[in-house]
């Protein structure tokens, strides 16, 4: 064996590798895979098969061609520390992603409508909207000495999954219901309420969503807001579409260059409206004034402390309004004891209904043709039999429902309408009031509080500061409906 | 009460859903076919299943024997297009409890799955 000194074994000091170092001057008979791995040995190096190879490649190497050799031939195992959990988001899910849902829609002459783009993730019940990867564990590694070198393990994904979505077996992340995904701080679940920070504009696109919508700023021009429940907006509605299953609350108001569009189910209170469109299905508030305005409301009306000036109000219930018309006599109408709302729906039942009946007339032609094949019908056959068997059930059952609304409405449209119609201050000349049978222009200013009604022969009347009700001819000019329009 | 439906098409199992709504069962499960309702099955705890015989993965028959064999007691009504008798005798002997062949109407329904719960309750 060499002299101690003559053979060098060198380890890193944090164990990551081991070399050696011969002197060319040594006599090559004492060098040997076995002598270097005594060496090595001694100074701690764990001897594996790899490290042996490599000595052994060292000492042929020498005993070939004797030279000062330096050469590393142990290096450690590093260790591999295990990946943390994630989500991994499905595509159009991402809610960091642009656009999200409802993409930027391409038209067919290449024109993207960017009104289309959503800034919220809308989720439905079922939907996999990512996939919750577990942390890996650690591959512990070994120093040139086999000291073990320890791995960390991958740390639990940090975002907690709400109850509002189940992570399956298979770590898919599932919605549980409708609503919008809401992922804040560390938390991820499903909100049925959007809360929109600004105005609906470019950057936030149009809404449709299952739920109810709060909004911070206004509706910008051409934009559209469509929601199951209510819609608060703080801001301006300009030139906008908002449809609204249940109540809307505007305290700024309505001021549209164009025209706006709005639909409510149930009532809405606004502050303001200017060249309006709107459909209230319940009840009606405006705070201010009303212009140029087309308006139809299915509940009572109350502009009490505000003017209704231009335009047309169509009124089924009671009304309440502080002035009516203007000073420059602008032509303003009021249909009264209309059921506009009620119209509307009559309108709609009785589309549903011819569509049902051909629908259902459809699906008894089919069936009867597969009953035919009786006993040969195969099991493809019979399962669509059943499908059918259903779908007729279904269809018939729709269509009474709907012919049984049909009546209620019908009914409603009777008993509903009514002529109250009060005026706290003034009616101007040029107001309008129209029912089915007559036209009624005011030839005169009337100081109010005016209260216009319906007698027993349904002919319109009024009453000043709460007196006894008069005919209308003594302040307006009176024409029959039916005249007008053979005119 | 819960009920566990067993079939493939989506659609068979909506009608039975809306057959069962309206006798006013509204706990309801699904399984797609019979590898899925064995899984399903102890977690869920049905009172009454229906099986469907024509499955992928695990068909009705298979499901009814393998939960039978396993000691489930649970009432079953296999409803199939297969309509002959040695099937019906079949699947009778798998341990099912009552049968009822496609195409059916939500009556036809709703009548068997009234007389399958009488029975279950009166044995």
């Amino acid at each position: 064996m060499a002299a101690q000194t003559d053979i060098k074994i060198h380890i890193a000091p944090d164990g990551s590798s081991a070399r050696v170092s011969i002197p060319g001057t040594l006599d090559a008979n004492y060098v040997t895979s076995e002598s270097l791995a005594s060496y090595a040995a001694q100074a701690g190096v764990q001897l594996t098969h790899q490290v042996a190879a490599q000595l052994q490649t060292i000492a042929n190497s020498f005993r070939t061609e004797p030279k000062d050799i330096d050469a590393q031939f142990a290096i450690a195992q590093l260790a591999k520390d295990g990946a943390d959990g994630s989500i991994q988001w499905q595509p159009g899910f991402d809610p960091s992603g642009p656009n999200t849902t409802g993409d930027v829609e391409q038209a067919d002459d290449a024109a993207v409508d960017h009104y289309a783009g959503q800034q919220f993730v809308a989720v439905k019940e079922d939907d996999h909207v990512a996939t919750l990867i577990q942390p890996t564990s650690g591959e512990d590694g070994a120093n040139v000495k086999g000291l073990v070198i320890k791995a960390k393990d991958g740390r639990p994904c940090p975002i907690k999954i709400e109850s509002t979505f189940l992570v399956d077996a298979h770590g898919r992340i599932l919605a549980q219901r409708d609503g919008a995904l809401r992922l804040s701080g560390d938390s991820l679940g499903i909100t049925n309420a959007l809360d929109v920070p600004g105005h609906v504009d470019f950057e936030i696109g149009n809404i449709k969503f299952d739920g109810a919508v709060c909004i911070k700023g206004g509706v910008r021009d051409r934009f559209e807001v469509n929601a199951t429940g209510d819609v608060i907006v703080n801001g301006l509605i300009e030139s906008a579409t908002i449809v609204c299953k249940s109540n809307l609350t505007c305290i700024r108001g309505i001021a549209a260059r164009d025209v706006s569009h709005i639909h409510v189910h149930q009532d809405a209170e606004i502050g303001f409206m200017n060249n309006a469109h709107a459909v209230i299905e319940g009840n009606l508030s405006v705070r201010r004034e009303i212009i140029n305005s087309d308006i139809a409301v299915g509940g009572t009306f109350s502009c009490a402390k505000g003017s209704v000036i231009g335009g047309t109000l169509r009124l089924s219930g009671s009304a309440t309004i502080g002035e009516l018309g203007s000073d420059g006599n602008r032509i303003t109408t009021v249909l009264l004891g209309t059921a506009p709302v009620l119209e509307q729906h009559l309108r709609e039942e009785r589309a549903a209904v011819v569509q049902l009946e051909k629908q259902l007339r459809k699906d008894e032609e089919k069936l009867a043709q597969l009953q035919m094949y009786g006993q040969r019908a195969s099991a493809q056959d019979r399962e669509r039999m059943t499908e059918l068997c259903f779908e007729v059930a279904e269809a018939r059952q729709l269509l009474s429902d709907a012919q049984n609304r049909i009546e209620t409405i019908r009914s409603e449209m009777t008993s509903s309408c009514t002529v109250n119609l009060t005026i706290l201050n003034m009616v101007h000349p040029n107001v309008r009031l129209e029912t089915g049978e007559v036209i009624v222009r005011i030839r005169r200013q009337v100081k109010g509080p005016v209260q216009f009604g319906w007698n027993a022969a349904r002919e319109i009347t009024f009453s000043v500061n709460g007196g006894t009700a008069r005919p209308i001819h003594e302040i307006a000019d009176v024409t029959l409906a039916t005249r007008k329009r053979i005119a | 009460m819960r009920i566990l439906l067993v079939d493939d098409s989506k659609t068979m199992r909506n009608i039975q859903r809306n057959v069962l709504s309206q006798l006013g069962y509204t706990d309801i499960h699904e399984a797609c076919d019979g590898q899925d309702a064995l899984s399903k099955v102890d977690a869920v705890k049905p009172d009454l299943i229906l099986v469907d015989w024509n499955m992928p993965i695990m068909d009705g028959i298979s499901f009814v024997k393998a939960y039978r064999g396993k000691g489930g007691t649970t009432p079953m009504m296999m409803v199939t297009t297969e309509a002959e008798k040695s099937r019906v005798v079949e699947a009778i002997q798998a341990g099912v409890n009552n049968y009822v062949v496609k195409p059916f109407t939500p009556e036809v329904l709703s009548q068997r799955v009234r007389e399958t719960l009488a029975k279950a309750k009166a044995a």
